[in-house]
């Protein structure tokens, strides 16, 4: 192997069977924090921003694995420079040197002699020049790797044996190669070597890895598919072959939209849940197909992490698909057993559903009593009544903007929404809630509609999920979330960076999208204020005083628009800048951003934008004064005022009717006016009355502009961009949450 | 041929008896789980190693059916293996273990997947799976991290079988009252009536002021008796509190706000058991870390 191509770096920890949840993020850190060693080790050939490429990840439930090829074999020679005391003290006057310089020279290991003078930020030193032979990457590794295995952290750790070494399993067995050699080391008690270990049952143990870049074929001859794609990739391919076997396409969970296939949430879990998948087919008693579809699929993914199939026309099929960790089931003793299982759970199933339906879903909200919704704030029947008591009031916001809702099933789906807590189904199966208290009103015969506003009550669940389908079941979502951002707000417990254990970013971004999708207009203040009395007057334990309760909710809201903004491809300052002029009304706000991101590629608006920050710049800490039209003096502000007097109307016409461009545009006639102003006008005049009357002027200038954003805040070519505050967490792409 | 209840229990006794384990009886006072024997609460405590396999009748008032479900049982045998400390190879010989029962682990799908334990009654806390052939949870694994509130060195390996699940599957009966006990009675001929009785007791004829008021005398003897440094007795009385609090809790009295009191006045007794425990088995000198104690036996493995 010549050294310029390099050698291949293996690392492989051995473990016991770590939870599916983690292995990504640590498979990630695990790459990231190896590469930086090598970097660090001078052990990266070429520069640092290709290595990326070089690094692959392996993961199983019982292995983590990171290979990088490029390694050198040993770190470059380099010259290093070591300085000693001040050239001031290491010579006297006649230049001879001094004790301090005969000490450094023999700590160095040279001749007083060789000793050379160095210019520092210190001023002037003596030092040496030595070459450092570069030290073998085995050895440099052996130091280093049990670093970055060391500081790995996983959401829950543990201690095994004697109980000294914490790691999320207990570590069995370590590779450690570069190229042929092993790195020599021992971490968490474990020797490294050469030789990993095949499938637990299935495979050898003990399979001597004689070259790195054969790991992924070594371990697939002993029936581990290590490569995550390849292993995710083999099990969907079996599903679909085993489906189209079936004449059958793969069901989506609960609470997809209508149409969807597939699973990707319970996809993700079975990939790392296996070393050597295989999908096996099995069905159940047909006589289950009478339970909800809901309650079958949820069933077979929930524990038995199996999917559901159903016919392409619609339909639920008696059949599953289960991964098993197996070449095959050549006795049928998995499908046998899977069936088996299937059977216990969906009896279990039909039991819940016979035991919740002996009373009706208003008979279980009489139950809510009992079920907490917050230590702090109170239990479920309070939490009900409070979301009766805000639908109505959204329900108005509805009407106002020209939908025709129904009050009295609104009311009703309010007051039972959260029924089904009290349910053995939900307790079962946490993830049907909402779904499994439609499901009961539906039997009871409650009106359809009522049946889909409770369904749909926990939607939108992410970012991009699809809104409630109906304005029913909108408006007692927005009850519902604007009850809970209160109370968890009225305790202070605001999210910050990837704390969010309410998952109140997404709950405030569901709120906004349902009002700006269904363009309903609202005042978020009001709502707030509204959401926040409910919890009545008397002190919750450790609350914050609910006027700033509102205002850290209100600006929380800021923060969602501008990241609804932003991911609608509206520049950010843009967005910034309308955002400014107002962020109450989310439906309204949104218009204004686009408007105002439209807007900027008019000609002329860059002059308006230069002209609202001189504004800014001249009325910066002056008092409010006011102006009289009959003491202006020159044409140029003479002509501005008649204009603005003319605008405001039409400006204010147009923004009642939310046409923000209009609004704009009006705006924008008077930039050539203000030009001309700036350009004749001297506005800081010797005359105090002169100069006042301008202030004042200007000051209903940049009134006037707010209403619409704060241009101020646009940046224009040639000037440099302010520095943004840092992107906020949460607008990592879905399925990127912090561990 | 399947081995019927009382062989899985036996096999299972016969295994664990041949690594080397104390094969220990039930506990005679009421408990919820196979962990809450003194002979897993105390001995994963302090220094000393143990090995202990018992079959352990659980009760979980909740769980009552009348006897009507054909899954849950208001009492059921878990069998249960304490390996401390858990030694490297514990996975394997659990596997080992199911051989001893006729299942053939490589004809089956084995997996451990994610499940960790906790028991706010005993200040308990583990990491583990639970184990699941062919998709059925056939057995709890678990390495416990703190007992008593107190984060433990050496850690302890626990095994804790379902008997009934695992002989309801590998004998593919739909119904835990059918299964065969011994040849010509069945689970349900041994044990159907407790259950009726049981639930009606738990779910409606339980006094509830004398349970009430015994709860608050348990918790107070307990306390005493622990002054007195005579922990296992004051053991007893925690177990005592933490059945009486099940069968309140089944009974519908026992509020959501009262319920968290109930548990740390449980588990108040139960930390204080535990450093009772580890203070006197110090006192005597950790007798099990001498020589010899638990050596693996010529033959074994």
């Amino acid at each position: 192997m010549s050294s310029r191509a390099g050698g291949t770096l293996l690392l492989e920890i051995g473990t016991e069977e770590i939870p599916a949840r983690m292995i990504e993020g640590a498979l990630r850190d695990l790459r990231q924090g190896l590469l930086r060693e090598l970097e660090d080790g001078l052990l990266l050939q070429g520069a640092g921003s290709g290595a990326d490429a070089r690094a692959e990840v392996f993961g199983t439930p019982r292995r983590l694995a990171v290979r990088v090829r490029d390694v050198r074999e040993r770190q470059p020679d380099r010259e290093e420079e070591v300085t000693g005391p001040p050239a001031r003290a290491a010579f006297d006057a006649g230049g001879r040197p001094t004790k301090a310089a005969e000490g450094f020279a023999r700590a160095q290991g040279v001749a007083v002699g060789d000793l050379r003078r160095i210019a520092t930020p210190k001023g002037e030193c003596v030092g040496v020049r030595r070459n450092v032979p570069g030290l073998r990457a085995t050895d440099v590794l052996a130091k280093r790797i049990p670093v970055v295995v060391g500081s790995l952290t996983f959401p829950k750790m543990m201690r095994w044996g004697s109980g000294e070494h914490r790691f999320v399993r207990p570590i069995h067995w370590i590779v450690a190669l570069l190229d042929r050699e092993v790195i020599d080391m021992t971490i968490a008690g474990v020797r490294s070597g050469d030789r990993t270990v095949g499938h637990r049952l299935r495979g050898a143990p003990w399979i001597t890895i004689t070259d790195p870049m054969k790991y992924v074929e070594l371990l697939r001859t002993h029936l581990v598919v290590a490569q995550i794609e390849e292993r995710r990739g083999a099990i969907e391919e079996q599903l679909r072959q085993a489906a189209r076997g079936q004449a059958a396409v793969l069901a989506a969970p609960p609470g997809s939209p209508a149409g969807a296939e597939g699973d990707s949430e319970l996809l993700q879990d079975v990939t790392h849940m296996v070393e050597a998948p295989r999908v096996v087919a099995g069905e159940f008693d047909a006589s289950f197909l009478d339970l909800p579809e809901e309650v079958l699929v949820t069933a077979m993914r929930h524990h038995q992490k199996s999917f559901s199939l159903r016919k392409p026309s619609g339909g639920l099929l008696n059949r599953f698909l289960a991964i098993a960790d197996a070449e095959g089931d050549p006795q049928h003793a998995i499908r046998k057993g899977n069936e088996w299982v299937l059977r216990a759970r969906l009896a279990d199933a039909r039991f819940f559903w016979e035991e919740d339906r002996k009373t009706t879903l208003r008979q279980h909200a009489t139950a809510l009593a009992r079920v907490t919704f917050h230590e702090k704030l109170g239990s479920f029947a309070g939490k009900s009544a409070r979301i009766v008591r805000l639908a109505d009031a959204v329900l108005g916001l509805f009407v106002r903007s020209g939908h025709s809702a129904d009050g009295a099933m609104v009311e009703e789906a309010a007051r039972l929404c959260k029924a089904d807590l009290t349910t053995q189904m939900v307790k079962e199966f946490p993830e049907l809630e909402g779904i499994v208290g439609a499901l009961y009103a539906r039997a009871d015969g409650l009106p359809e509609g009522v049946v889909q506003a409770i369904y749909a009550h926990y939607l939108p669940r992410g970012a991009y999920d699809p809104l409630p389908p109906t304005l029913e079941g909108a408006i007692v979502t927005l009850a519902d979330r604007l009850d809970t951002q209160a109370g968890i707000f009225l305790l202070g417990l605001v999210p910050t960076g990837s704390r969010d254990p309410y998952g109140l970013r997404r709950s405030v971004l569901g709120v906004c999208r349902i009002l700006i999708e269904h363009r309903v207009r609202a005042s978020l203040s009001d709502l707030i204020d509204r959401a926040l009395r409910g919890y009545g007057e008397e002190a919750i334990g450790g609350s914050v005083p609910a006027p700033e309760a509102k205002t850290r909710l209100l600006e929380f809201y800021r923060g969602r628009l501008q990241f609804i903004g932003e991911e609608a491809g509206l520049r950010q300052d843009s967005v910034r800048a309308a955002l400014a002029a107002s962020a109450d009304d989310p439906y309204d706000a949104r218009l204004r951003m686009a408007a105002l991101d439209a807007i900027r590629e008019d000609s002329g608006f860059v002059a308006l934008v230069l002209a609202h920050k001189r504004i800014k710049n001249i009325l910066k800490d002056r008092p409010a004064s006011r102006y009289e039209a009959a003491s202006l003096k020159e044409d140029a502000e003479r002509a501005l005022d008649k204009a603005l007097r003319a605008a405001v109307p039409a400006i204010e016409s147009a923004e009642a009717r939310s046409d923000h461009l209009q609004a704009l545009r009006e705006i924008a006639r008077l930039g050539p006016l203000l030009d001309r102003f700036f350009n004749e006008v001297l506005v800081l005049a010797e005359d105090t009355r002169l100069r006042d009357n301008r202030l004042g002027l200007l000051q209903s200038i940049g009134r006037l502009f707010l209403r619409a954003g704060d241009f101020s805040e646009i940046v224009v070519e040639g000037e440099p961009a302010r520095t943004q505050p840092p992107r906020d967490m949460a607008r990592a792409r879905p399925g990127e949450a912090g561990r | 041929m399947p081995l019927n209840f009382q062989q899985l229990i036996l096999a299972l006794q016969q295994f664990w008896a041949s690594e080397g384990v104390v094969l220990q009886q039930p506990y005679d006072v009421e408990v919820g789980a196979g962990t809450m024997h003194p002979d897993t609460f105390f001995r994963v405590l302090g220094p000393e190693p143990w090995r202990v396999a018992y079959c352990s009748p659980s009760r979980r008032p909740l769980d009552g059916r009348y006897g009507q479900n054909p899954f849950r049982v208001y009492r059921h045998y878990q069998f249960q293996v304490i390996l401390k400390p858990s030694p490297p190879d514990v996975q394997d010989l659990y596997l080992k273990s199911l051989s001893a029962f006729g299942i053939d682990p490589k004809a089956h799908d084995i997996r451990f997947d994610e499940d960790n334990w906790e028991s706010p009654t005993l200040g308990a806390a583990g990491v583990g799976w639970q184990v699941l052939m062919d998709g059925m949870e056939i057995t709890q694994f678990t390495y416990f991290q703190q007992a008593g509130g107190v984060e433990l060195a050496p850690i302890s390996a626990e095994i804790t079988y379902g008997s009934e699940r695992i002989c309801m599957f590998v004998n593919g009966v739909d119904n835990v009252f059918d299964l065969e006990w011994t040849p010509g009675v069945s689970y349900g001929d041994v044990r159907l009536q407790e259950e009726i009785e049981f639930s009606k007791h738990n779910f409606e004829a339980a006094d509830v002021t004398l349970l009430n008021r015994l709860f608050e005398q348990y918790e107070v003897e307990g306390h005493r008796l622990l002054k007195l440094g005579l922990v296992l007795p004051a053991y007893d009385y925690a177990l005592r509190c933490s059945h009486t609090f099940n069968v309140l809790e089944a009974r519908g009295a026992i509020s959501v706000t009262e319920r968290t009191g109930f548990i740390q006045k449980v588990r108040r007794l139960s930390v204080g058991c535990a450093k009772g425990y580890i203070q006197a088995r110090e006192t005597l000198g950790f007798p099990l870390l001498r020589k010899g104690a638990f050596a693996p036996q010529a033959g074994r493995r």
